[in-house]
């Protein structure tokens, strides 16, 4: 997976590991703090002996106390699977798609040990589309990169599009048929609805008229939710030197702009309301939001803003 | 629909521009992203320019093309046919007496005669003509076949109302004058009250009444006289009279220049009348102004609704001692009568004395007098009449059947009723009879070679008139008027055409309330007249000939006729002088709502560029989020995330990496 991730970053992510914010109640047993009571060593209570406790559990300074004999509780230690929904959209093309495609393997890396369930979804001929399947273990990044290219070839076979641009636009200027919008937010809710209990992480750009539903989708069940939202930097930094018709590949829809110094204004305006709209909404249900340049340095995310914000360690 | 300018629509052919402006709008270079989301409010037209796109008819086209369309059809000047009370030559008689400006809540009748007019002629079709006549107290043409309503409109806006009487009788007279051969004439007279008796008569056949105003309360000053009464004190009159339907209480105001000198109460029953009559120190020359103040009724208004005749002015009198000679045989009469007026010294004679030095007034008397008279005579039965004056005849028992009421001689004369028993018939070309009968004048006035005479051709013995109350007034005013001293200065009332005694080149009159100064030109061996058609004191000034720099003040106080505003008001249909029904169609112009559609266009073109697209905008994502912090809460309800866990859900804030 050279063409993704550098090795010398992979070697470096797996030392690492992403890790629920919260306990979690796993199907297996793992490496994560549980919500129920186990075998770990980790203090949890005691309690008064009963017949067919184990006798090695027993305390006996706790029932010097008592008078009777107490037994000592532990907490369990669960498995917690990362469930990463993927925006494949066309709007995620060129250098989003890269980045976000970069992250969704150092993400499998760092999540390789209990497993990373992955879904991609993107929209061609008119049908949302939502693929993706399980990573984990030493082939956790291969099986992500083997994903994603599956996906994006099928996608480009239903499209008719052009593989090296990753678009729906012929890339002269004119714009084919809008390829339209898939629903990410029934996405997020598919995820959500899963067993698996550990993090549940979505890429998107959020650049789309209901990105609040794919937001609010996430805290329908309590989830330790982030949302990594990747911008180009032609969007964190538009440089429009002319007057241009700017054609949204997913919608059709055209908007007229000029160099004046009013639209960057306006449109700078524009940015960091939806941001702090994003970051509000995301701090409703509970989830981490983190803005990803494409041009990000992807050690720096995942090793140090994902760290500092407690999902991964 | 019709249009009266239907070359107007040509001007929709600047749609053709507009189309090919929009044709050759800037052809923007097409840039795909992403996603225009964030672009949506930033929205910024241009001007770069490549010709011949595809037309793209987006919402301000359609606004401009809109606004665009309806301004041609505005100068098209559409209009709805309409029934109309108007031919082809309508002539609108407009009253522009006193009594229109009587205030109707808040406007005058004046007013509402305007608005009358501009309701009429709002539907004037193409083809047809107005002409508006101005019925004051001197009637003017002030539109001629206009076909223009905005004129008519402007013309009567610019018009203004005298307080004198409307001389209905020369308006009509100048109306049917206006109608040419040929052409269905409709005349309307707009006014505030019934047609006088005379101008009926002169009404063209057919013309329609239109009447404005309801019967308002009014009170109002109907005289103010005074006369020297000597030791410096003069005689005021003030006459107030009530035209209110309910008692009226206030007070009358007597100044002296700006100096209030009388504050009379007043206690009016309804439409009564009462004599103020004071006696204030104030010496000749100065303006004596009454003034009334009306106290407010049970509803807290004012019983007044004309304010010009709420005040009236006049000039105290100088007081002058006059000398009069009676000569002939004596009447006891005429000297007790001579000797109550205050200033007047009475001599007698038994005959006229050659040499008349020292005296103002001579009483022929019963005698004969001289021949030209040399100083002003009241002629009393005389013996013989200087030149001018002869005598025809003799009659017996003579009947009185004429008074003149606006002469100062007969100023509270009354004569109905005089019985006398021989009168002699004369006849004086140039003396005005102010009384007579059937068989001749009993009584004349004027000047002989220049000199003022009165002349009563009954012997004062053989009649009644001694005995009446009207002997003493009448010898008094005759005094005053014959010599010119001990009353105030002869006050008119509004809307008097006055001949100006002037020999001068001109004659500069200034009106009481400011308006331009009037300039009379004296003709060549004529008299002057002029028009007075404000109260207040009008000042005369003589300019040029022998009486250069010469000042009169002439008082004018306000017409009797016109302070009564509760009368009779009859609206009829106007007939054409053809005979025939006025059935023509007028026009009701649709020109103001067409352009106020325009206009909204226009506007709605402005609003959906730089507000309503934005709003939109705005009012989507508005919408968005509200839907979005619903869901937070039904799921906050179902214990989810926000439902105040504490623990496992960390509090997160964006972070940007890039």
């Amino acid at each position: 997976m050279a063409e993704l991730l550098d090795p010398r970053l992979v070697t470096q992510l797996s030392r690492h590991q992403l890790t629920p914010r919260q306990r979690v109640r796993g199907r297996f047993q793992g490496a994560h703090r549980s919500a129920r009571l186990g075998a770990s060593v980790e203090f949890a209570d005691v309690r008064e002996y009963v017949a067919g406790d184990d006798p090695r559990r027993v305390n006996l300074a706790a029932s010097r106390r008592h008078g009777r004999l107490q037994v000592l509780l532990t907490e369990a230690e669960d498995d917690a699977a990362a469930q990463l929904v993927l925006d494949r959209s066309a709007s995620m093309h060129g250098g989003k798609a890269r980045t976000a495609a970069r992250l969704a393997a150092g993400l499998a890396v760092l999540g390789a040990r209990d497993g990373v369930r992955l879904w991609t979804v993107d929209r061609a001929t008119d049908t949302d589309r939502l693929g993706g399947g399980w990573a984990r273990g030493s082939a956790a990044l291969a099986i992500v990169g083997a994903l994603l290219r599956d996906d994006a070839a099928d996608t480009r076979e239903r499209a008719g599009d052009d593989p090296a641009d990753g678009n729906s636009s012929s890339g002269n200027g004119t714009v084919d048929a809008p390829a339209g919008r898939p629903d990410l937010a029934a996405a997020v809710r598919r995820a959500v609805r899963t067993s698996t209990r550990g993090p549940l992480i979505v890429i998107s750009d959020l650049l789309f008229g209901d990105w609040e539903m794919a937001v609010m989708a996430l805290g329908e069940r309590r989830r330790d939710a982030l949302v990594l939202q990747v911008l180009g930097r032609d969007e964190l930094e538009p440089a429009i030197a002319d007057d241009v018709r700017l054609v949204d590949v997913e919608t059709g829809d055209a908007v007229d702009v000029g160099p004046q110094e009013r639209v960057r204004e306006r449109y700078a305006a524009a940015l960091t309301g939806h941001l702090d709209a994003v970051s509000a909404a995301c701090g409703q249900v509970g989830a981490s939001h983190l803005v990803v340049a494409e041009d990000a340095d992807l050690a720096q995310v995942l090793l140090g803003e994902l760290a500092a914000l407690g999902h991964v360690r | 629909m019709t249009l009266s300018a239907p070359l107007g629509l040509l001007a929709a052919a600047a749609a053709l521009p507009l189309l090919l402006w929009y044709l050759l709008r800037p052809r923007r270079r097409r840039v795909p992203v992403g996603s225009t989301f964030l672009w949506q409010a930033v929205e910024w037209p241009s001007t770069a320019a490549t010709p011949w796109q595809r037309f793209r008819g987006d919402a301000t086209f359609w606004l401009v093309l809109a606004a665009l369309l309806a301004l041609a059809l505005a100068l098209a000047r559409p209009g709805v046919a309409v029934r109309a009370q108007l031919g082809d030559h309508t002539i609108l008689v407009v009253d522009a007496s006193g009594s229109m400006l009587a205030d109707e809540d808040g406007v005058t009748r004046a007013e509402l005669a305007r608005r009358e007019v501009a309701d009429l002629v709002d539907g004037l079709a193409p083809g047809q003509e107005v002409s508006v006549v101005l019925a004051g107290a001197r009637p003017e043409v002030i539109v001629s076949g206009s076909s223009d309503d905005r004129e008519v409109v402007r013309a009567l806006a610019r018009a203004s109302t005298g307080h004198g009487p409307a001389d209905f009788a020369d308006a009509l007279t100048l109306a049917t004058s206006l109608q040419r051969p040929g052409e269905r004439t409709v005349v309307h007279v707009i006014t505030d009250g019934e047609l006088p008796g005379d101008a009926e008569g002169l009404a063209p056949p057919g013309t329609g009444i239109i009447t404005v105003g309801t019967d308002r309360p009014n009170v109002a000053i109907t005289r103010l006289a005074s006369s020297a009464a000597g030791a410096g004190d003069h005689r005021v009159l003030a006459q107030v009279r009530s035209f209110a339907p309910m008692p009226v209480t206030g007070r009358v105001v007597l100044s002296v220049g700006d100096v209030p000198v009388v504050e009379q109460p007043l206690r009016l029953a309804p439409r009564a009348i009462e004599d103020v009559v004071v006696t204030i120190p104030a010496s000749g020359g100065e303006v004596l102004t009454a003034h009334l103040d009306l106290d407010a009724d049970a509803t807290g208004e004012h019983p007044d609704a004309l304010a010009h005749d709420d005040l009236a002015q006049t000039i105290l009198a100088d007081a002058r001692e006059v000398t009069v000679l009676v000569a002939g045989p004596g009447n006891t009469f005429v000297t007790a009568a001579l000797g109550a007026v205050p200033g007047v010294t009475v001599e007698t004679a038994a005959a006229v004395p050659d040499d008349l030095t020292g005296v103002d007034l001579l009483v022929a008397d019963r005698t004969s007098a001289a021949d030209p008279p040399v100083v002003p005579t009241l002629y009393l039965a005389p013996t013989g009449y200087p030149d001018g004056i002869t005598v025809t005849g003799t009659a017996e028992l003579p009947t009185l059947t004429y008074q003149a009421t606006d002469h100062p001689l007969l100023d509270d004369v009354d004569l109905t009723g005089l019985a006398v028993a021989e009168v002699a018939q004369v006849d004086a070309a140039e003396l005005t009879a102010l009384a007579a009968g059937p068989d001749g004048p009993l009584l004349l006035a004027g000047r002989v070679a220049g000199v003022p005479v009165v002349a009563v051709p009954f012997d004062p013995m053989v009649s009644d008139l001694p005995l009446r109350p009207a002997w003493p007034l009448l010898v008094a005013n005759a005094v005053s008027w014959l010599t010119g001293s001990g009353t105030g200065a002869n006050a008119l009332p509004a809307g008097t055409v006055a001949t100006l005694d002037s020999r001068a080149d001109v004659v500069r009159a200034d009106p009481p309330d400011g308006r331009d100064t009037v300039t009379v030109t004296v003709p060549d061996g004529l008299l002057p007249t002029l028009l007075l058609d404000r109260v207040g004191i009008w000042r005369l000034e003589h300019v040029g000939g022998p009486e250069d720099g010469r000042v009169d003040f002439v008082p004018v106080t306000p017409a009797p006729d016109q302070s009564d505003l509760a009368r009779r008001r009859v609206s009829t249909d106007a007939v054409a002088l053809d005979g025939g029904p006025v059935e023509a169609q007028g026009i009701a112009s649709l020109v103001r709502p067409v352009v106020a559609i325009a206009l909204a266009f226009a506007l709605g073109e402005w609003l959906w560029t730089h507000a309503v697209r934005g709003w939109l905008h705005d009012r989507r994502r508005s919408r968005r989020r509200r839907r979005a912090e619903r869901a937070v809460a039904r799921v906050g309800a179902a214990g989810g995330p926000s439902g105040g866990i504490t623990t496992g859900w960390l509090p997160t804030g964006r972070r940007e990496v890039g």
